[in-house]
């Protein structure tokens, strides 16, 4: 694949093709539907972490006027399914009921409401009598493997449909366990050999929609989803095996989605909405509140690491074993897969012969974890870029040389690729792109490092700089698929449907891009539709920064097959042969002369030879060529309260080419601030019984403008040839840099070396006053 | 999901994750003069609520209120400042309070730095001073500066008005204070002596996220520079604000030191205590309270002589 | 009961709940560009103008704003003719989901109207009530310069939309 560079949509800024309905408050957002008729639906919620469900008297609450259904587990089918928003099969277990006769957390679902409004669902919630038997619940991860721990799946339906290690009896939903070479001779090696435990916290994405989706019946009795979803396709899939509905009867539909980010990577609401829709014959609504989003959606996996390495003085990394024990919480949807990627998407970046990933996932009572942007990257993310840079101390070698040494490089492979897979073997892969060393060299010039670090100063306020370095994936390789089909108008526009799904990333923006690209017209010519298991073709969703790699190399393969159709009719209107012609300003030109596309289009429609031109192409790729980062943050530390401000924050990132510059640059921004306020000051606070504390934005701390620090955003461009027009992905990575980052520059601030984010004013304080 | 403010002995932080307000209020009056409101509030006995934002409600509505009061006909929006000292109606937002000319001069600003301070934009365009007043939540800022700064609160009622200093006004939830047919009409700061100064301090972890510990110092200095008179409130301990009677006794008749004002603070801190958090363990938050409630000191200190604190 | 407002310069009548909140209402009489994000006053999400001054819908009870003025994003410009601050959110890449997209434009127009110049500080000061988690805020406040820079120099607002390129 040549290296094209000269680009008349891609890689250019342009407005996103989306815009207008955004900026003017017209887009459709999942709440905006009014359908006649609409019920509201409340699900009631359990109180107990762990209990059986002994009965449900919902006599009442059906008999308050207003209330057209009230559903509990004896009112659905018992179909066991995971609710994880992956491939099928999926390598998650299935280990839920929509509505089940035992509760596993604070906030799990027990039974469901469809009324006339709101107000009175809420009522009717209030008169549903459950009569509870509460179990001893695990709250700590490090409880659930124990001797005599209580079982949170006994249900015999349990199952998992590939085979991979799993063993509800041990509370165990996950297992890895990979060996590369002689980890007793690798550390025997080592002039170093440093040991320690890690451990980050739960999080929540808040995404600023709540969970929300509808469902009704449409004239021909087919059930309708109209949800903010990141996977339309599988939520079609598993409703249809949840409900026992064929997936025909089924029709899924996105439409403007107010971010996700992994929350919406899981089936949350679609089936209880769609019960109801069959229940009542009537279109449901069911919205989460805010707080039913903190405590009974999904969060980031909590997760103890320990990481032993061993290095030599100069810098050679001799061994590396990683042990993790994450917690899954109640259900283990992305339990193996964010695990094994917690291997995967750090082990491979640095160079080192003998390593050994040994990891657990376990049940908890606590909440529930799913995909979380970085996916497990940003778990070991932490381990590894502390301890990097506490052995460059030890070995007195600057952080920056140190990781120039040791990074993989273009060309090279690792071992890991190969042997860690998601839920599966892993595929080997070979590094064709990585700008990291440039990267690593923008953040140290742009953050001042040289003259800054080592400087902390001796007054109250301490400051100090602190790196860290990561790579991604782009999609989920022999796994992941895209599929796009195009058709052509006579005014010499397109219409693009693709199952990419938007939510928010501007991924309609870039399939019309790279479409343009390769049709030479501007991105107003190509009108996208995105996302309607009807009408658009498969894609597996917005995950594993999968979309700008793969869906845009599906709209690339079908756009230069659409381009070869429009040449054979141009080659006949110039009397000229197809390959001499060229698609470009909206004309196809050849050697004698040129048409422009809209005459080409009506001749086809209309005029001759008649014939839709259109084409269809899917993509998938046994590689996930990783984009890379480097950052580097400067803090200063309040040591007289403790608090930890972020300066100044400078990041590089190599995502190959990137189609929409400006969004790029979005997206490592808004990835960014997540991670740092993950790092200082999100975190999820439980009382005694499982009961989440602080479901609300006054007590878990998200940032907002006036919390914003100076940030320095740098893409380095490389170039992927298995990527459209050099892509690769962008949308996850950056997200794993600030914990480690802020930790390391809060150690040469203060001297400080903390391991458990967030690290909040208190933790900071306690520590420093401590000692 | 809704949830009640607990006892004091607990902080409930206060969610509300569903409709409390649209299911609970069954009727709105709009009275047009003080007469009208006082006799609604008396004929609803605790079912009527006089309001002004509201916002509050969307926290929790409190027990048996079922319908409101609007007091927007009422003309108690606006802020002066005459040689009394600063007056501010109850239906003041916080926004227009810290935007106010006036009240930015007077006591070196105190009152509208710290309503710069409280929530966010859109959040102070609503807040009004009364009812940031009376409903009182463990984080709320104003009601600590108006202990530091002997605030008076005035009631209205069917027998006329009847005015509270803040000590009365602070010792136990203000709602509970108010006789069937009374709303809080306005609140005054009276005017400082010179030599006074003033300022607020506040933590939180996040510019958003509510406040862990905040600290208000009024304090006035003799023509010799020693401390004649030092009021410090710190909030964010225990729901009901207080000025410190052990911290005056460390600083008064003497001059500020350093020492002093360190020690000051953190008899302030002991005598306060620190109801538990969920957020924070209780030890760091008295440590925290400790430095925060130093800082206002300072401040309120140079300010003093700085001749900063005059204000009218 | 029936309420009166003023939205968008328009004087209409609506019938609503004592304990509805504004946000509901609007929703209901079909300005959908507000929404619901927390219900409780943080993100901002439901971010309307109230005589000008930015407000959070979702805790405003409708029976205590009768007769005042309410702006909307409705209300700042149209799909035909973008207002300055619109177009300067589009160009600064600033729109990503476009969830918070509406009350930022509101926020941002209140404090341009009364600080046509406002420094770094000062626009994230009239900002701080609007929560994004997708931008990180960087290219919002950009777009907030942006906007200022082209309305002070008098562009913008007058080009028609036209054929997108």
């Amino acid at each position: 694949m040549s290296r094209e560079r000269n680009f008349n949509e891609v890689n250019k800024d342009r407005r996103r093709v989306d815009g207008i309905g955004l900026v003017t408050g017209r887009a459709l957002f999942t709440d905006d539907y009014d359908l006649p008729g609409m019920l509201s639906a409340k699900v009631l919620r359990s109180p107990h972490p762990h209990a059986r469900v002994r009965s449900i008297d919902a006599s009442r609450a059906r008999r308050l006027p207003g209330v057209k259904a009230v559903l509990t587990w004896e009112d659905v089918p018992r179909v066991i399914v995971t609710e994880a928003g992956q491939g099928c099969p999926e390598p998650s277990p299935y280990d839920k009921f929509i509505l089940d006769r035992k509760v596993r957390f604070v906030g799990d679902e027990v039974a469901v409401v469809a009324a006339e409004t709101t107000a009175i669902a809420e009522a009717a919630l209030r008169l549903i009598e459950v009569d509870y038997e509460p179990l001893p619940a695990i709250l700590d991860p490090r409880d659930s493997m124990k001797e005599g721990a209580p079982i949170i799946h006994d249900e015999p339906e349990w199952l998992i449909p590939i085979p991979v290690e799993m063993d509800p009896k041990k509370n165990l939903c996950g297992r890895a366990d990979v060996t590369i070479g002689d980890m007793a001779a690798g550390f025997a090696e080592a002039d170093f050999v440093v040991e320690n435990e890690y451990e980050n916290h739960y999080a929540q994405h808040v995404a600023n929609e709540p969970h929300i989706s509808i469902s009704y019946l449409d004239p021909d009795n087919r059930l309708v989803i109209i949800s903010s979803t990141q996977v339309p396709f599988h939520v079609r899939r598993i409703v249809a095996r949840a409900l026992d509905l064929p997936v025909k009867r089924i029709r899924v539909i996105k439409p403007r989605i107010g971010g996700g980010f992994g929350s919406k990577q899981d089936i949350v609401t679609e089936p209880l909405a769609a019960a109801l829709a069959l229940a009542t014959g009537r279109p449901v609504r069911l919205q989460l509140t805010r707080a039913e989003v903190f405590a009974s959606s999904r969060t980031r996996h909590q997760c103890l690491t320990t990481l032993k390495t061993g290095i030599k003085r100069d810098g050679t990394l001799t061994a590396v074993e990683m042990t993790a024990l994450q917690n899954a919480g109640p259900y283990g949807t992305h339990g193996l897969t964010v695990l094994t990627n917690t291997g995967s998407k750090i082990l491979p970046l640095f160079r080192c012969p003998n390593v050994r990933f040994n990891a657990w996932s376990v049940y908890t009572n606590l909440s529930q974890g799913g995909a979380y942007r970085g996916y497990g990257g940003t778990q070991s993310g932490l381990a590894v870029n502390i301890q990097m840079d506490e052995m460059a101390r030890l070995i007195a070698l600057d952080p920056p040389d140190l990781y120039r040494r040791l990074h993989i490089r273009e060309g090279e492979g690792s071992p890991v690729f190969a042997a860690l897979g998601e839920g599966a073997e892993g595929h080997p892969m070979t590094i064709n792109s990585c700008g990291l060393s440039d990267c690593i060299d923008i953040v140290v010039r742009e953050s001042g490092w040289a003259h800054k670090r080592g400087r902390p100063g001796t007054g109250r306020l301490r400051r100090g700089l602190g790196m860290a370095v990561m790579m991604q994936g782009s999609s989920i390789p022999k796994i992941d698929m895209a599929s796009c089909s195009i058709k052509m108008n006579e005014d010499g526009s397109f219409n693009l449907l693709c199952g990419a799904t938007d939510i928010g990333t501007g991924s309609d923006t870039m399939m019309a891009k790279i479409a343009a690209e390769v049709l030479g017209v501007g991105i107003g010519d190509v009108i996208v539709y995105s996302s309607d298991t009807d009408l658009t073709p498969f894609d597996v969703g917005a995950y594993a920064s999968s979309t700008t790699y793969l869906s845009g190399m599906s709209a690339k393969r079908c756009a230069e097959q659409v381009a070869a159709q429009i040449r054979v009719v141009a080659a006949e209107l110039l009397g000229e042969a197809a390959e001499g012609i060229r698609l470009e300003g909206g004309e196809a030109v050849g050697t004698k002369g040129a048409v422009t596309l809209a005459r080409v289009g009506a001749r086809a429609l209309y005029e001759h030879d008649q014939h839709q031109i259109a084409a269809f192409a899917s993509a998938f790729s046994d590689q996930s060529p990783p984009p890379f980062a480097a950052h580097v943050a400067e803090v200063e530390v309040d040591t007289e309260t403790g608090k930890v401000r972020v300066v100044r924050y400078v990041t590089a990132t190599d995502c190959g080419v990137a189609i929409n510059p400006l969004l790029a640059e979005g997206q490592v921004e808004g990835a960014l601030l997540n991670g740092i306020s993950y790092a200082l000051s999100e975190r999820y606070i439980y009382d005694g019984n499982g009961r989440l504390l602080n479901p609300s934005f006054g007590t878990y701390g998200v940032w907002f403008t006036r919390d914003l620090p100076e940030i320095r955003t740098f893409l380095v461009p490389t170039y992927e040839p298995t990527g459209p027009f050099g892509a690769k992905s962008i949308a996850e990575v950056n997200i794993n840099g600030p914990m480690p980052a802020i930790s390391n520059a809060i150690f040469d601030a203060v001297g400080l070396r903390l391991r458990t984010p967030p690290y909040t004013p208190e933790k900071v304080f306690m520590a420093l006053h401590r000692r | 999901m809704c949830y009640a403010s607990t006892s004091a002995r607990d902080v409930a932080l206060v969610q509300r994750g569903g409709d409390c307000v649209q299911a609970k209020i069954r009727k709105i009056h709009y009275p047009r003069n003080a007469g009208e409101l006082s006799a609604l509030l008396k004929k609803g006995r605790g079912r009527v609520a006089p309001v002004g934002g509201g916002i509050s409600f969307s926290f929790s509505v409190p027990p048996k209120v079922t319908e409101l009061a609007s007091l927007r006909a009422l003309g108690l929006d606006a802020v002066a400042v005459d040689r009394n000292g600063l007056s501010l109606g109850t239906l003041v937002t916080v926004a227009k309070l810290a935007a106010s000319a006036p009240a930015q001069r007077f006591l070196g600003g105190l009152l509208a730095e710290t309503a710069a301070k409280i929530a966010a934009t859109p959040n102070r365009n609503l807040i009004t001073v009364g009812g940031n007043a009376i409903r009182l939540f463990i984080w709320s800022d104003l009601p600590v500066v108006y202990a530091a700064a002997g605030a008076v609160f005035t009631l209205r009622g069917e027998n006329g008005a009847r005015r509270l200093s803040a000590a009365r006004f602070y010792e136990s939830q203000p709602a509970l204070l108010l006789r069937p047919s009374e709303f809080l009409e306005k609140i005054a700061i009276p005017a400082p002596p010179p030599r006074t100064g003033a300022a607020f301090e506040k933590f939180s972890e996040t510019e958003n996220t509510f406040a862990l510990v905040s600290a208000a110092a009024v304090v006035t200095l003799d023509r010799a520079g020693r401390c004649r008179s030092a009021r410090l409130a710190l909030g964010g301990l225990r729901l009901l604000p207080r000025v410190s009677e052990r911290a005056a006794a460390v600083l008064e008749g003497l001059a500020p030191s350093p020492a002093r004002i360190g020690t000051a603070a953190a008899e302030a801190v002991e005598e306060t205590g620190a109801i538990k958090d969920i957020r924070v363990s209780g030890e760091y938050k008295k440590r925290l309270a400790a430095v925060v409630g130093r800082r206002a000191l300072e401040r309120a200190f140079a300010a003093a002589r700085g001749g900063k604190g005059k204000g009218r | 009961m029936k309420m009166e407002f003023s939205i968008n310069g328009v004087l209409k009548t609506v019938d609503a709940e004592p304990g509805e909140v504004l946000l509901d209402v609007l929703r209901r009489e079909g300005y959908k560009g507000a929404k619901f994000g927390c219900g409780q006053g943080f993100c901002g999400a439901c971010t309307v103008l109230l005589d000008g001054e930015p407000v959070n819908s979702c805790l405003l009870l409708a029976g205590l704003v009768e007769g005042r003025k309410i702006t909307t994003i409705e209300g700042i410009g149209s799909v035909d003719r973008l207002h300055p601050i619109q177009e300067a959110f589009l160009d600064a890449g600033a729109v990503q989901c476009g969830y918070c997209t509406p009350g930022f434009i509101l926020s941002a127009k209140s404090l341009l109207d009364k600080d046509p110049s406002p420094d770094e500080a000062r626009i994230r000061g009239g900002l701080d009530g609007n929560y994004c988690r997708c931008t990180g805020y960087v290219k919002i406040v950009n777009a907030v310069k942006l906007a200022a820079r082209r309305l002070a120099a008098g562009k913008g607002g007058a080009r028609r939309r036209g054929a997108r390129r």
